[in-house]
């Protein structure tokens, strides 16, 4: 199973992810994916229902509104574009040696969520571009540590 | 290619036509998928996915958009609270 092991600071979580269209992710599955991709800094949120990117995030990664979602804001609900794409993690897998030494080499390859998300644009905060909400977490297993670890698989 | 102006007209054209549409959509097709082209409504779909396969082979991309058959709205928890969204 798919997992990544970070860090956390015992009150967010955050993480980089990538932002893939549906060609990007057939791409990926076929190999030939004209990589690296670019990585977003992300919150994971229980609190939001959804996920959601800013515009100039939807915009670096060539993504155009599907259409628009209304949302629950402070002022109000309002209807805000939306973009249909998939998230993709950053995975560390082990390698075992050609020369049979006892070392273990690492490789880093972009594991895709399948999922099809439909995340609304929204004015993140300070430090971030990607907030992950419930319709993500909730595809996988999310493990917050109490020895400032945290999993999340796939 | 088609502009993103572009894509955005139809967005915000489609929308407002599914606004007046909503209410009876609710009776027959709740928590489904609204496929919209030029302020029509194309068909309705069980899935995004599928709505969005649907629309492409249609109409090509960026030329139609999808909305979801809801009341409800989306909250954000602490950004719902804390920003203003526009």
């Amino acid at each position: 199973m798919p997992t990544i092991w970070l860090e956390h600071n015992k009150t967010q979580l955050f993480l980089n992810v990538a932002i893939l269209s549906s060609a990007d992710l057939d791409a990926l599955e076929k190999g030939v994916f004209k990589g690296p991709p670019q990585m977003f800094r992300a919150l994971v949120d229980t609190g939001a229902t959804v996920t959601c990117l800013t515009a100039s995030t939807a915009a670096k990664v060539g993504l155009l509104p599907g259409g628009k979602l209304r949302m629950s804001a402070a002022n109000g609900a309002a209807y805000r574009n939306y973009y249909l794409f998939h998230v993709g993690f950053l995975l560390k897998v082990d390698l075992p040696q050609q020369d049979g030494a006892n070392s273990i080499s690492h490789q880093w390859h972009i594991h895709a969520v399948p999922a099809l998300i439909q995340g609304a644009e929204f004015n993140a905060g300070p430090g971030f571009d990607v907030l992950l909400g419930m319709d993500m977490i909730s595809i996988g297993n999310l493990i917050v540590g109490s020895n400032g670890q945290y999993s999340w698989s796939w | 290619m088609v502009e993103r102006v572009e894509v955005q007209k139809e967005i915000d054209d489609n929308l407002e036509f599914f606004k007046t549409k909503l209410s009876d959509l609710m009776k027959t097709d709740r928590d489904r998928y609204a496929l919209l082209h030029r302020q029509k409504i194309g068909g309705i779909f069980d899935t995004i996915r599928d709505a969005q396969t649907a629309g492409n082979a249609l109409y090509g991309e960026g030329k139609f958009s999808i909305q979801k058959i809801t009341d409800q709205a989306a909250d954000l928890g602490f950004f719902s609270h804390a920003h203003h969204l526009a």
